[in-house]
């Protein structure tokens, strides 16, 4: 059954949402008459149609096709899905096995072309010449599919603000590069089987180009075009995509790396102790150890000490001999003779009076010295009275106090 | 003796820990001339080696026993859990989140998150928002981070130093990613010229 196109794309252009989600529900897989009829309902409140009709004209459409003869579950038609991939730029990456069959095909065809040719069999050049542009083709448009969903990862990663740790997206981002980047760029490289395939196919189609009377000059220069056309259209969209990748991939094994040895500092002080752990998980800052140095205000007291007393020279000794006793050892001498001389007097029953009487031009200073050498001396025992106050009269003071007695100490 | 300018504030400034990076418009300047050997020659005759980070900053080598401070572990138990945070609960790439965002001192996730972060802090002594604020004034010291308000700081270039242990610490637990992109270099050029001069 012909499906009619204008009736067709109507329909797609008036259901997207319905088909986007049929896409994305299925993913490739199957669906049940259940699920179908689901989706079309929650779609069928944008529409004015009955949701029974719209799954009918899924069907009729062949926009889904019946996976088996129980029409149980439908597949999504791989040409709509193909579109819908296209038009939303939703491409499936091609895998580096899928290149190297058409490689391996290119090649075979190549030979088929080259055996043609020399048989002189218009018939089968042609046939081989139309499968090469097929293969051609096929493989122009998986790469742009390549190179579709590279771009559409890239901006995935940049732009998705889900909560999913860095080294999930690592290990993603890796998968991508390992599965279809790297691979596919070992099948490119310069010394790889693509780049040897299409140099035979180009020397074939060149050579057939003096053919004309076996095969059509004009295709073959088509085809010639579209080799050199998907060579350079390959190299170009792996090398746009290695370098959208790249860095994309050495950002997040960066942050995966930062994150591992966090999480590792982390995961160490949890089993180890802290001692151990700051040997090695610390980061050591710069701190300037002083070690019985004066500090700075040690060192601007000592300057300021030094400003403010200035060195001044020795104190002069006169080595002149004087007759003058100096004063301090004259107050000394009489201090010395002072126990002989009272001891001739006692018991002496005021010893203040006595020296005040016997000393009356000494000054209150010495006298209070002599006092307190002869209250303290070894030779006598001091002890007050119990008589009332009395004064006692200095060149320079008065002085008032209980009378003490002083006597010998009997051996 | 002909010194190299602002000697006396750059020697004030790094022998207290401090990292001189380009916020530090002058003595960064000064650093940042055809002077550093200068520079370098006059600190080597005090016995200290001045180093400049290839991300660009300058700071004094610590030797080992520079390691042996609580505070530095607070700071590198604070810095952890960020990182940890950021790149696996959050899912970010950590330069760009470090460098290009600020952080609220509420909005940090130590003490609301996880219990583990909690356990690892208490382990450092770090038990509340004030030991944080702590952590973080002494990140400013040392010119790792400035507060740019009350609440909010941002993180300075020469954190570049802590994030150079995670390198070095995800290279010891031996789960370490290469970094270098395995599709670089793969020899396409050479390809594109050879097609060039096939198509020519």
């Amino acid at each position: 059954m012909i499906v009619p196109p204008k009736e067709f794309f109507q329909f797609c252009a008036k259901h997207v949402g319905l088909l986007r989600e049929l896409e994305q529900r299925a993913n490739g897989t199957d669906l049940s008459e259940a699920e179908i009829a689901n989706i079309v309902q929650n779609h069928a409140l944008e529409s004015d149609e009955q949701p029974t009709f719209v799954t009918k004209q899924l069907k009729n459409l062949r926009i889904l096709v019946s996976t088996d003869q129980s029409e149980g579950y439908f597949l999504m038609a791989e040409p709509v899905r193909a579109i819908l991939r296209y038009l939303l730029e939703e491409a499936k990456p091609a895998s580096s096995e899928t290149v190297q069959s058409y490689i391996n095909r290119l090649q075979q065809l190549a030979q088929k072309l080259q055996d043609a040719l020399s048989a002189e069999n218009p018939t089968l050049a042609e046939l081989a010449l139309a499968d090469t542009t097929h293969a051609l083709r096929r493989l122009h448009d998986d790469v742009s599919a390549t190179h579709v969903s590279v771009l559409a990862e890239v901006a995935r990663y940049k732009t998705d603000k889900r909560p999913v740790s860095v080294l999930e997206k690592y290990q993603r981002i890796v998968w991508w590069m390992q599965q279809y980047i790297a691979p596919m760029l070992e099948v490119i490289r310069v010394d790889g089987p693509m780049q040897a395939t299409f140099a035979e196919v180009e020397a074939v189609l060149e050579a057939a180009t003096t053919n004309a009377l076996v095969i059509s000059v004009d295709a073959v220069e088509r085809n010639l075009r579209l080799v050199r056309v998907t060579r350079r259209h390959s190299l170009n969209v792996f090398e746009q995509s290695g370098k959208e990748i790249s860095p994309l991939y050495q950002s997040l094994a960066r942050s995966s790396n930062l994150a591992t040895g966090a999480a590792w500092a982390l995961d160490r002080l949890r089993l180890g102790t802290i001692e151990e752990w700051m040997q090695v998980a610390v980061v050591g800052v710069f701190g300037l150890r002083q070690q019985e140095a004066f500090s700075d205000k040690a060192i601007i007291g000592a300057v300021e000490r030094y400003l403010n007393n200035p060195p001044a020279p020795p104190p002069t000794v006169s080595r002149s001999r004087t007759a003058d006793k100096p004063a301090a050892m004259q107050h000394r001498q009489w201090l010395n003779t002072l126990p002989d001389e009272i001891a001739t007097e006692l018991p002496v029953a005021d010893m203040l009076g006595w020296l005040t009487a016997r000393y009356p031009k000494l000054d209150t200073e010495q006298l209070l010295t002599g006092f307190s050498t002869l209250f303290f001396h070894e030779r006598f025992r001091a002890e007050f009275t119990g008589q009332a106050i009395r004064d006692y009269e200095t060149p320079n003071h008065l002085i008032r106090a209980h009378p003490v007695r002083l006597e010998a100490i009997s051996k | 003796m002909n010194y190299p300018p602002h000697l006396q504030e750059i020697f004030e400034k790094l022998k207290n820990g401090y990292h001189i990076s380009p916020e530090d418009d002058v003595l960064y300047a000064a650093l940042n001339s055809e002077r550093y050997e200068d520079y370098a020659s006059y600190f080597a005759g005090l016995g200290i080696t001045l180093r400049k980070h290839e991300h660009d900053f300058y700071f004094f080598e610590p030797d080992a026993e520079d390691k042996n401070s609580p505070r530095l572990a607070k700071m590198a138990v604070f810095s952890f859990i960020l990182i940890d945070h950021i790149a696996n609960t959050r899912g970010f790439a950590v330069e760009p989140t470090i460098f290009g965002e600020t952080f609220t001192l509420r909005g940090l996730p130590h003490l609301t998150t996880l219990d583990s972060y909690r356990s690892r802090l208490e382990q450092v002594n770090v038990m509340d928002y004030a030991d944080l604020r702590e952590i973080i004034n002494r990140l400013e010291n040392v010119g790792w981070a400035k507060w740019v308000a009350d609440d909010e700081f941002k993180f300075l270039r020469p954190f570049h130093r802590l994030l150079s242990k995670c390198l070095e610490l995800s290279q010891q637990s031996g789960q370490s990613a290469d970094e270098t992109s395995p599709i670089l270099g793969q020899g396409l050029t050479q390809a594109r010229e050879s097609e060039g001069e096939s198509h020519a």
